[in-house]
């Protein structure tokens, strides 16, 4: 059981995010769902007993989008696409300007140092455990732990001062 | 990015906050204290949120991009040799601190000084570092034998990185991609454990072989006994007894619940692939998975693209299948990894069949 609304979740999550990180929602967007999100949070009388925060937060940011969606004062341009139904990964409309963010997003990992770079490939792209990573690197965990963080908000930074990061 | 003139890498503060809360979610379950301080955290501000969704997507697309970043031997190896050299990055994106003049001030040298005994430590911390680690590898083609520390051997085969380090409680091995023979120095008090992708497994002392490729790793025993916990294990184990080789439908399944650890013999082998599937072959021909480190290539009923792939791990000019009729060829024989003529010369002898001899790649063709 608990495996199995794990698996949703994650599934689910990952829909969730290549939404809010494609077309489908812009980057004006993210900052008023995330708003909207925090609103809900603040409402919710207990919500540090839920079992799955992370998942629970996207499910709260998935009704917003549906929300908005049913009122139609967002998403005008986009093609609707059901929140509910979990479509495949496969997403045309995302591959078209996938080329160019991927190669906007491997300059940027480039352009880390070694170590974050190392650090945060080993762990996102080749699965190795924080253990692992710190075994291969000669470093602590911990120190593994600050490469992938660093390196993220880094990357997160790098990617949102890039021209190429819009869309039309 | 930005990186100062102490060649810190500024960033954000809260990006930073989340992208250590996609970590801990990255690493598996959180206990519930863990759980609580993720939605006060959450609940402090919008910004929180948007930064930690924003990152969340960020470590999705590098995690399913098409390409790799780098190949995991260049990796590590440029961040092991480029443990110093943090500091010499400089980025032309701006830094708050980089439109002061620059006149050396006392508190200027101060921090210099002290990034310079930052760098003297990490470099002593990881020489005295009491996980003591090797990396052995091999190029293609090449394969080596290695004696380690505590009296086990291991023999790597072509294009093959292992890690291996021992403290005073255990022994473990990485296998990051190939394939190598252990024979493992019996010691009750410190077991050796492999991680091979989506196997690993503990052994007191025995041999056995592990290969790691890209879909797979298998594993077969040839002498003792081994455990093996999969890592990513979510389907049945598929068991395959000798009588029912080659009838995949007539295999016993496990239930999932007896997939947590899994005692492998002698003459057995296990493959588990990446996406948790698990076959467990209760009768093997554990001479043909050790043949590699004789230069000996052991065919039985193999598929021709098969058998050239293999010829391939060891030879730098590869062979390839330019003729469809030979697709579905079952190859059985014994050959030297580094001479694949008897087997071209008898495919050259097959009806409409030519073999192609350039400096780049040997191509078997229908003309």
């Amino acid at each position: 059981m608990h495996d199995t609304v794990a698996g949703w979740f994650d599934e689910f999550h990952e829909d969730l995010l290549r939404r809010i990180s494609g077309l489908r929602v812009s980057d004006s967007e993210v900052g008023d769902l995330a708003q909207e999100v925090f609103l809900r949070l603040l409402r919710v009388s207990n919500p540090d007993l839920v079992r799955h925060p992370r998942a629970y937060m996207l499910r709260v940011a998935a009704n917003v989008l549906q929300e908005w969606r049913l009122r139609g004062d967002r998403f005008v341009v986009t093609a609707p696409a059901e929140l509910d139904t979990l479509p495949s990964n496969a997403d045309p409309i995302r591959d078209i300007d996938g080329e160019a963010r991927a190669r906007q997003l491997n300059k940027a990992l480039a352009a880390l140092p070694p170590m974050y770079r190392a650090a945060v490939a080993l762990r996102a792209q080749y699965g190795l455990t924080v253990a692992q990573v710190a075994i291969h690197l000669g470093v602590s965990e911990r120190m593994v732990k600050r490469y992938i963080e660093k390196g993220y908000a880094v990357l997160r930074e790098r990617l949102a001062e890039s021209p190429a990061d819009q869309r039309s | 990015m930005s990186i100062d003139r102490h060649g810190k890498m500024q960033s954000c503060p809260v990006a930073e906050q989340a992208a250590a809360w996609v970590v801990v979610f990255d690493e598996g379950d959180s206990d519930e204290p863990t759980r609580r301080e993720f939605v006060s955290w959450m609940k402090q501000s919008p910004s929180h949120i948007e930064e930690f969704m924003r990152i969340s997507s960020l470590h999705l697309e590098i995690a399913h991009a098409q390409e790799k970043t780098a190949t995991l031997e260049t990796l590590i190896a440029e961040a092991r040799t480029n443990v110093v050299s943090l500091e010499e990055i400089v980025s032309p994106s701006y830094a708050p601190s980089k439109k002061k003049n620059s006149r050396w001030t006392a508190k200027r040298l101060a921090g210099a000084a002290a990034s310079v005994a930052v760098t003297a430590i990490l470099i002593l911390g990881y020489f005295l570092s009491p996980m003591h680690n090797q990396v052995y590898r091999t190029g293609h083609g090449e394969q080596r034998s290695i004696a380690l520390e505590d009296g086990s051997f291991i023999e790597l085969n072509t294009s093959s990185s292992v890690t291996v380090y021992f403290t005073g409680t255990e022994r473990h091995a990485i296998l990051l991609v190939g394939e190598v023979l252990f024979e493992i120095a019996k010691d009750p008090s410190r077991p050796f454990t492999v991680d091979a992708g989506p196997l690993s497994l503990e052994v007191i002392g025995t041999r056995f072989n592990v290969y790691r490729q890209p879909e797979q790793t298998v594993l077969t025993v040839i002498e003792g006994k081994v455990r093996v916990d999969p890592v990513h294990a979510v389907g049945n184990i598929a068991e395959i007894s000798p009588s029912e080789k080659n009838s995949s439908s007539s295999s016993s399944i496990k239930s999932p619940d007896t997939r947590t650890s899994l005692q492998v013999s002698a003459s057995e082998q296990v493959s588990v692939t990446v996406s948790g599937a698990i076959k467990h072959e209760r009768q093997t021909d554990v001479d043909r998975a050790t043949a590699w480190t004789e230069r000996r290539l052991v065919f039985d009923d193999e598929l021709l693209g098969a058998v050239l792939k293999e010829f391939n791990r060891y030879n730098r000019r590869p062979l390839i299948l330019e003729a469809p009729q030979l697709a579905e060829r079952r190859i059985t024989g014994v050959f030297n990894t580094r001479n694949a003529e008897t087997l071209l010369d008898f495919l050259e002898g097959q009806d409409g069949v030519q073999i192609q001899r350039t400096s780049e790649a040997i191509r078997i063709i229908a003309p």
